[in-house]
């Protein structure tokens, strides 16, 4: 519950952090709202030599919209997705996905850009922005790159961005009327979710992913394929897991997230928020 | 003319402290002179459940910033330590040959800065030869791999040593028309007070040894502190700061406290000591961790005839207080609110390869009533019987004469059929059966579920009185020492009304002393809900009778006769019958006495005995058949304590104790790995309640004042846990019974309900 | 968080709540309703409870329950820290 020793270093600018981040290399990390990489460095779980605090690049803490989607900073707080007039106009789904996060103090403190980017499957904003078929954009020494969602998630805490590269903005495309569900299924309110379900429908177009399922958020294209083919919610739901390989643990056995997601995915799906 | 101020609703005088400044707890003893320039002290402790320990190398964190000695057992020439349960049993206050849970302490480091001594525990090497982890207590029971080798069993206490027979197995049950048999786990629970353990050590000039702790018992330190640092108990001192709960893992002191004043003395420094919340998950006991193989008979009109149970009780690593709680507190309570012409009850209690198990809030009480609560419903099942109408044909008749069981636990009043009804009234019992009918009839998904329970518990079961001493000070205020040691229950506020009560003193004149051994040798503590019936009964009658003699000397100054003396409570003076005009107070009589000592009365009041606290929960769940999810969407509590001293603090202790119930039956335990590695070592892992889980609790007031003491107050902060948590766990079984689910262990999680539901199909 | 993170910021604790020796509303509503036994929880209750009320000053029930989740007590059963809360919306 103490963490090891390590040096501070505070980023005035997205481009401060990539020239701090570039000279410590693989020992620094990045701390944005910090509610995901401090508790790791209090169970000794993560011993970074070097923190890179970029919670103060104010310039990166924005919403705006932008024609056919919404752009997000990196350093934009969970509180202020959840409560953005655009965001709950445009992108519903992602507003109240992000009041499901954490806890008050996780949603005060805590970032869209330090969810995604620490790219825990358990954690309910990087599903529902690949649900929602969000880009990611990064910046790095040479430039700044645009990475789909679909493309990001590679690995067990494991993200498609190199050392050297920090997200700076979020690019999620508007609903435009679509019906949406977000399913959270937890032992206690302020938990990670055993399962959590972040859907969309726009007639015979879904798009659905899973949060908790695998060592990635995981996009149910069966899902979305079957309600494309035209089948019903409740048979596409049954299809749930099929791209899932969920882990048994403390929580739930697999067998039992499997049997989870496809409730939630039908009880997502057949949400008539909109 | 003011009534009495006992039965009010008095706001504490504790609060502004705490809600402007805070508390000061052990770990807030800044500016304690002699705690000037401690040293911190941190634990490296076992990362295995079980093995031998072939060497300890310290040589690197010795070596590390900061650092200013390391110790092994070794080093400090530990001897073992017999346990006071079974002195068969003895180990060492740091491990030194053998390891017998992950957690358990095994050298010290001594540094400037916490953070560098928990870097340098990571930096003690600790070779083992890892033994067998025997984590279940079947499994325990059948090895014939020994945690005590000088034990020659895993098996550390039986009721069988006590004389008392073996259970006679399925013949007991001959004649019965209905048998039903269960098997129920009373899960492992983590106390989890917010203010985990800490402690504080110096040597004074004196040469005598202060010790702060965060401690429900003060006066039960000394003893094994002077023990440990090998000197008479004379030269030790206890003091009590603040404490942020203890729900009775606080009661007793442990090997991180024991070994302060040793290290302190070595390195000539004072020391303090505060673990972490990862450390407390292991280091402080657990409770419960009971297995019941249970078989209750009766006849189909349900009349319960027979009941029979052996609790195995998981006593942890080491001998301590969850040993004692089965065959002594479980046991006697084994029959519950019901008139059982024949019962048998056999404990057995083993080591395990786990966190030792100590008291938990209720401690043994919670269990028995779990057990005869579940077996009661299993029998209604059987024979198709409503869950409030088998328990009624079975209640022990009100009695206001002791009742002995047919177990040999004596209770010393009970109502529990009015309870029953008071709470089946006030929750509409019948009108949730008909909510619970109509979802059925609709295969709702969500699904109604309604547990009843009803209980009676033993409070007051340790010790036979307490001391109290009242002094009245020159400006003529008061000060009360009391062996009762409050952690949020409230004690100044209600000595303080006990007291000003018999002396007319204003509440806010009067200031409470408590947990420092110097200034108040003899106490019990606070534990087992034994304050008001013991403490405040010692403060009434010790206040009572310093009034009186304070009317002997306010006859000496006033020149009359003592009987004509009166005190006028409500001005807080004295002056004879009819000429109110001429009077002395408190303050003058206080002066008039300094000479001679002072005016002060000091004593131990014994009460008659234990007190037997009762009432009936219905507990209210909502289950998502789908996902096996529960809610908890109401509570209705009656808990008959006796005669209320202050009904906000009673409903205070009844919602808190409903919480700990309702988080052991819906969401908390504590887990092992089949290595015995705990996985539910932070509150991220272990399923902590909080307030998203609990509705509010409806409180159903009943008062059957004991005669066991002068006010007539049986305990209450156990109760609330007592019977909420088989209401609950009846609850989540009930709401999906209707698909054929009999039984569901605690906690019921969503997954246990789902899969009972499946299995059912 | 880490209290480097706070650099340059004001942060205001439960020693900073009462004005003149006169408690702030919040904290006169634990008192008044025994909101707190043991106070261990205390100073994050109420700070927490005052930052509840100031993005949502007149919560539900069920809102304060999910608002103080954040927050653990081992002792009140938050019984009677979610009515202290409500009580305090009411005061305002």
């Amino acid at each position: 519950m103490i963490p090891a020793p390590f040096d501070y270093k505070r980023a005035s600018s997205a481009a401060e952090a990539i020239s701090l981040v570039s000279e410590y290399g693989e020992d620094a990390k990045f701390l944005a709202g910090g509610h995901s990489l401090l508790p790791l460095m209090k169970l000794r779980l993560a011993q970074p030599a070097v923190l890179i605090d970029i919670a103060r690049i104010t310039d990166l803490s924005y919403i705006r919209d932008a024609g056919d989607h919404i752009a997000i900073g990196a350093m934009t707080r969970h509180m202020d997705v959840e409560k953005s007039p655009i965001v709950l106009q445009h992108a519903p789904l992602l507003a109240n996905a992000a009041s499901h996060v954490g806890d008050p103090q996780v949603r005060h403190r805590g970032t869209i850009g330090g969810s995604i980017a620490h790219a825990d499957s358990a954690s309910d904003l990087p599903a529902t922005t690949l649900a929602m078929g969000a880009t990611y954009v990064v910046q790095g020494p040479n430039g700044t790159r645009e990475i789909p969602a679909n493309e990001f998630y590679v690995g067990f805490l494991e993200s498609a961005l190199a050392p050297d590269e920090m997200l700076t903005e979020i690019r999620v495309p508007k609903m435009n009327g679509a019906t949406w569900g977000f399913q959270k299924f937890n032992r206690r309110a302020q938990d990670w979710a055993i399962v959590g379900v972040a859907a969309w429908k726009r007639g015979n177009e879904a798009g659905v992913a899973l949060v908790n399922m695998g060592s990635v958020p995981v996009l149910a294209t069966s899902v979305s394929q079957a309600i494309a083919n035209g089948a019903s919610i409740a048979e596409a739901a049954e299809l749930a897991a099929a791209e899932a390989e969920p882990q048994s643990d403390l929580n739930a056995s697999a067998e039992y997230r499997v049997h989870l997601s496809k409730v939630l995915v039908r009880r997502a799906l057949e949400s008539t928020n909109a | 003319m003011g009534g009495s101020i006992l039965g009010n609703r008095v706001l504490r005088k504790e609060d502004p402290k705490f809600l402007t400044t805070g508390g000061v707890y052990v770990d807030d003893l800044l500016d304690e002179p002699l705690l000037h320039n401690a040293v911190h002290v941190t634990y490296a402790r076992s990362s295995v459940a079980h093995g031998h320990i072939l060497s300890i190398d310290t040589s690197e964190a010795a070596a590390m910033p900061g650092v200013i000695a390391v110790f092994t057992g070794a080093d400090l020439g530990l001897q073992p330590v017999p346990s006071a349960f079974n002195p068969a049993a003895t180990r060492t206050l740091l491990a030194t040959d053998k390891v017998r849970y992950v957690g358990e302490p095994l050298a010290i480091i001594v540094s400037e800065t916490r953070e560098q001594g928990e870097d340098a525990s990571e930096a003690i090497i600790v070779d083992y030869d890892v033994l067998e982890a025997l984590v279940d207590v079947e499994k325990a029971m059948a090895s014939s791999l020994h945690l005590y080798e000088a034990c020659g069993s895993n098996v550390v206490f039986d009721t069988t040593a006590l004389g008392i027979p073996e259970n006679s197995g399925e013949a007991f049950f001959a004649g019965c028309e209905v048998v039903v048999t269960g098997r129920y786990i009373n899960q492992r629970v983590a106390p989890c007070p917010l203010e985990v353990r800490g402690a504080a050590a110096a040597w004074g000039p004196d040469g005598r040894l202060t010790q702060w702790l965060s401690t429900q018992h003060a006066q039960g330190a000394p003893a094994p502190i002077a023990a440990a640092n090998g000197v008479d108990v004379s030269q030790v001192r206890v003091k009590t700061p603040d404490v942020g709960g203890g729900f009775g893992a606080k009661i007793g002191t442990y090997p991180e406290d024991l070994l302060l004043g040793v290290v302190a003395k070595r390195v000539g420094r004072p020391v303090r000591w505060r673990e972490t919340r990862s450390e407390s998950m292991v280091g402080l006991g657990h409770g419960r961790a009971q297995l019941q193989f249970i078989t209750i008979g009766g006849s189909r009109n349900g009349k319960v005839s027979h009941y029979q149970m052996h609790a195995i009780q998981d006593s942890g690593a080491w001998v301590d207080m969850g040993t004692i709680l089965a065959p002594f507190m479980t046991r006697p309570m084994s029959s519950g609110v019901y008139a059982i012409p024949n019962i048998e009850c056999r404990t057995t209690s083993v080591v395990t390869n786990t966190t030792p198990t100590v008291a938990y809030r209720g401690a043994g009480r919670p269990e028995a009533t779990a057990a005869i609560e579940r077996a009661m419903d299993m029998f209604a099942a059987e024979i198709g019987m409503d869950a409030a109408e088998v328990r009624r044909v079975n209640l022990i008749p009100k009695f206001m004469e002791p009742h002995t069981t047919a177990i040999g636990g004596t209770y010393d009043v009970g109502d529990y059929e009015e309870s029953l009804n008071r709470t089946l009234e006030a929750s509409d019992y019948a009108g949730w059966r008909k909510k619970q009918a109509e979802r059925r009839a609709n295969n709702d998904p969500k699904q109604l579920g309604i547990g009843v329970s009803v209980y009676v518990e033993i409070t007051g079961g340790v010790g036979t009185g307490e001391s109290a001493k009242v002094e009245v000070l020159d400006d003529g205020s008061a000060r009360i020492y009391t062996g009762t040691s409050p952690h949020g229950q409230g004690h100044d506020t209600s000595w303080s009304m006990l007291a000003s009560e018999q002396t007319g003193i204003p509440m806010d004149k009067i200031e409470l002393v408590w947990g420092d051994t110097d200034l108040v040798p003899v106490g019990a503590g606070t534990m087992g809900s034994r304050s008001l019936q013991q403490g405040g009964n010692a403060v009434y009658s010790v206040a009572g009778t310093l009034a009186e003699k304070a009317k002997s000397v306010a006859a000496r100054l006033l020149e009359a006769n003592e009987a004509d003396i009166v005190l006028d409570k409500d001005k807080g003076i004295f002056h004879v019958a009819g000429t109110p005009a001429v009077s002395k107070t408190w303050a003058d009589l206080a002066l008039a006495e300094k000479s001679t000592g002072g005016l002060v009365h000091s004593d131990i009041i014994g009460v008659v005995g234990p007190t037997f606290p009762f009432g009936a929960h219905v507990g209210i769940v909502e289950v998502d058949t789908e996902t096996g999810k529960v809610t908890h969407i109401a509570h209705y509590a009656c808990d008959d304590a006796g005669t209320v001293l202050n009904p906000m603090l009673l409903e205070g202790q009844i919602h808190g104790g409903v919480a700990q119930g309702a988080a052991q039956a819906l969401l908390e335990e504590v887990r092992y790995d089949d290595d015995g590695n705990p996985i539910t070592s932070n509150l991220a892992d272990y399923a902590f309640i909080s307030a998203a889980e609990m509705p509010s609790v409806n409180v159903i007031h009943m008062e059957t004042p004991t005669p066991n003491n002068l006010i007539g107050a049986k305990g209450i902060g156990e109760s609330g846990t007592i019977g909420s948590t088989p209401a609950l766990q009846s609850a989540v079984i009930d709401a999906v019974s209707h698909l054929g689910v009999r039984h569901i262990d605690m906690p019921t999680t969503a997954e246990r309900v789902w899969s009972a539901i499946q299995q059912a199909r | 968080m880490l209290a480097a993170q706070a650099d340059g910021c004001d942060v205001t604790t439960i020693e900073g709540l009462a004005k003149d020796g006169v408690m702030h509303p919040m904290q006169t509503a634990f008192m008044e309703n025994h909101g707190l036994q043991c106070g261990f929880c205390t100073p994050g209750m109420v700070m927490a409870s005052i930052s509840l009320l100031q993005e949502n000053p007149n919560p539900t029930e069920e809102e304060v329950r999910i608002g103080l989740e954040g927050n653990l007590c081992r002792c009140t059963g938050y019984h009677n820290i979610v009515k202290s809360v409500l009580a305090a919306a009411q005061a305002k």
